[in-house]
């Protein structure tokens, strides 16, 4: 009996190691890819992640490979990858909802709020933690989308009471209060201001500088069109030149200060944007760590 | 007993066969790099380090391996990364060495000329049964000329010609070094000349224009006063002559810098072709 063993086992070893580049056994693969990932060789852990057929694997190795991939994506900030390869993986596997989570993270930031929102919700929760941490996800997301009413409906299941979500809640909470307290610029206010000043619609913008930069140019040629006109007259070719050029400065000037409200609007909105992803992140790093 | 001794035959063919399978590897990778697939090569090199196997032969191979597939896919940090991270698994001084060699290279290549001086001196106090004094010395050389140290450069090469019986004459090279203007002198000629910066830079175009410009912005200032529009004659007069004069003495600078930064390039360029020509016709 024994001797039968020995001979198929050393049979099965010989066997195994004729065929090349399939000796490694697929647990090994996804070492040996970490151990890659370890030493930097990104381009090469890749190379071998992307090599693996998964044809020949079974449900639980492919589950593996895809958290793998779309983890390695994701860490790499190839998010649309990521997104692809995390929803890939099966809610048999013990990853699935750490890869549903991030896997809608990934979506939030990528502000396909929509899917982010339906992904969220079909992740299957079951304790009080995981129940909390969905909803300050998709409080996050309701945020996200300056929508009051949604994130005051999840607010609900906030208890403020775990280390891991309790600052990341206080800050959501601040960021709404703050946000709706916030009177954002008018563009119009802003166009009149710089027309009857010029400049002073971008200091309204909150850009002092600008304001100067567009003040003293539009001044300049006025003084310059003031004078032609005082000396030659409307048949004065030095007036025509300066007056044209006054023109255009003071309606680009005018046309500037309603851009800058715009792009300051904008970056007050995308600093909050930022400020939301990054504590909606905090929380899933610490428990899926 | 007779478990016991099918327990150390299973034993020793595991052993055989992980040998064996590096050894496949290495043939493999080497395959590959013949065919000119050095990521692929790279990868089973690889495999060779990860299996940990307990053949130095294996694991020297397997680094000097993929420092030549990556020198190959020109990453030369990466080479340089590779090699401070599996450095320690070289068991052998000689091939401890050669990797030495392979970093001074990519050091070089990769523009880190202080590291690359660094690791000469490094390989020359490590290994002086094995290294190659004329190719450090001829790095040693190469990576000061690019730092422009050339009077240190021409020092190194003398004795480097003298050690070999060589004519010193040969270093003679460096009384060409090129006269690098001065960024200070450009500055203060563009200021108190308009264009001067410019010439001195080697632009007489550029020069011309500048002071033209800024002539046209005097002359018109004063017609302007002349016929009292002194606003004009302020804003329009002084603010031509004002911001082409400040600008011109930046831009002379920035010129002086490009024309130095061209001769070194240059002058290194004729040393290298000199000194390698001179190395590879005493080999």
């Amino acid at each position: 009996m024994i001797k039968k063993f020995f001979f198929i086992f050393i049979f099965y070893l010989f066997w195994v190691s004729s065929s090349n580049g399939q000796f490694f056994s697929f647990s090994k693969e996804i070492k040996f890819v970490k151990y890659l990932q370890d030493n930097e060789q990104f381009d090469l852990a890749n190379a071998v992640l992307n090599n693996i057929d998964s044809l020949y694997l079974n449900t639980s190795q492919k589950d593996s490979l895809f958290f793998e991939k779309g983890w390695f994506a994701y860490v790499q900030k190839r998010i649309d990858t990521a997104i692809y390869y995390l929803q890939k993986v099966s809610i048999s596997d013990s990853r699935f909802l750490k890869s549903s989570f991030f896997a809608q993270y990934c979506n939030a930031y990528l502000k396909q709020y929509e899917e982010s929102e339906i992904g969220f919700k079909k992740i299957p929760v079951q304790d009080s933690l995981e129940i909390e941490l969905k909803s300050f996800e998709l409080a996050g997301l309701a945020l996200l989308q300056k929508n009051e009413h949604i994130y005051k409906d999840y607010q609900k299941y906030f208890r403020y009471k775990h280390y891991m979500l309790v600052n990341e809640e206080l800050a959501f909470d601040k960021y709404n209060n703050e946000r709706m307290a916030l009177k954002f610029r008018s563009p119009v206010v802003a166009g009149i201001l710089s027309a009857v000043i010029p400049g002073l619609g971008k200091v309204y913008a909150g850009k002092k500088k600008q304001g100067l930069g567009a003040f003293f140019p539009v001044l300049s040629s006025a003084l310059l069109t003031w004078e032609a006109y005082n000396r030659g007259g409307l048949k004065d070719a030095r007036f025509w030149i300066f007056g044209t050029i006054f023109t255009t400065f003071y309606i680009g000037n005018i046309w500037g200060s309603i851009s800058a409200v715009s792009i300051k609007n904008q970056e007050i909105n995308r600093s909050y944007e930022n400020k939301i992803l990054f504590n909606m992140h905090i929380p899933l790093r610490n428990f899926f760590n | 007993m007779k478990i016991k001794f099918y327990l150390t035959c299973i034993f020793l063919s595991v052993i055989f066969l992980t040998n064996l399978r590096g050894q496949d590897w290495i043939n493999t990778a080497k395959g590959k790099e013949k065919e000119g697939k050095y990521q692929e090569a790279a990868i089973l090199y690889e495999r060779v380090l990860f299996l940990n196997t307990d053949s130095s032969n294996f694991v020297n191979i397997a680094i000097t391996g993929e420092i030549h597939c990556l020198k190959k896919e020109k990453k030369f940090p990466e080479v340089i990364n590779f090699i401070k991270k599996n450095l320690q698994l070289v068991s052998s001084d000689s091939v401890k060495y050669r990797v030495y060699e392979q970093w001074i290279t990519c050091a070089y290549l990769s523009e880190q000329l202080n590291e690359a001086l660094s690791i000469i001196e490094q390989s020359q106090l490590l290994f002086p049964q094995y290294c190659n004094k004329q190719w450090l010395t001829y790095f040693k050389i190469l990576c000061l000329n690019e730092l422009n140290d050339w009077s240190a450069a021409r020092d190194i090469y003398k004795s480097w010609l003298l050690g070999y019986g060589m004519d010193t004459t040969l270093a003679d090279i460096y009384n060409l070094v090129p006269t690098l203007k001065s960024e200070d002198k450009a500055s203060w000629l563009s200021t108190f000349i308009p264009g001067g910066g410019q010439l001195y830079a080697g632009k007489p175009i550029e020069a011309l224009t500048s002071f033209f410009i800024q002539g046209l912005g005097i002359y018109y200032g004063i017609k302007c006063v002349e016929t009292q529009y002194y606003l004009s004659a302020w804003l329009v007069g002084a603010g031509v002559f004002g911001s082409f004069h400040f600008g011109g003495v930046r831009r002379s600078v920035e010129l002086v810098k490009e024309y130095n930064r061209k001769k070194t390039i240059a002058f290194n360029e004729i040393l290298r072709e000199k000194i390698t020509g001179q190395l590879q016709s005493h080999l």
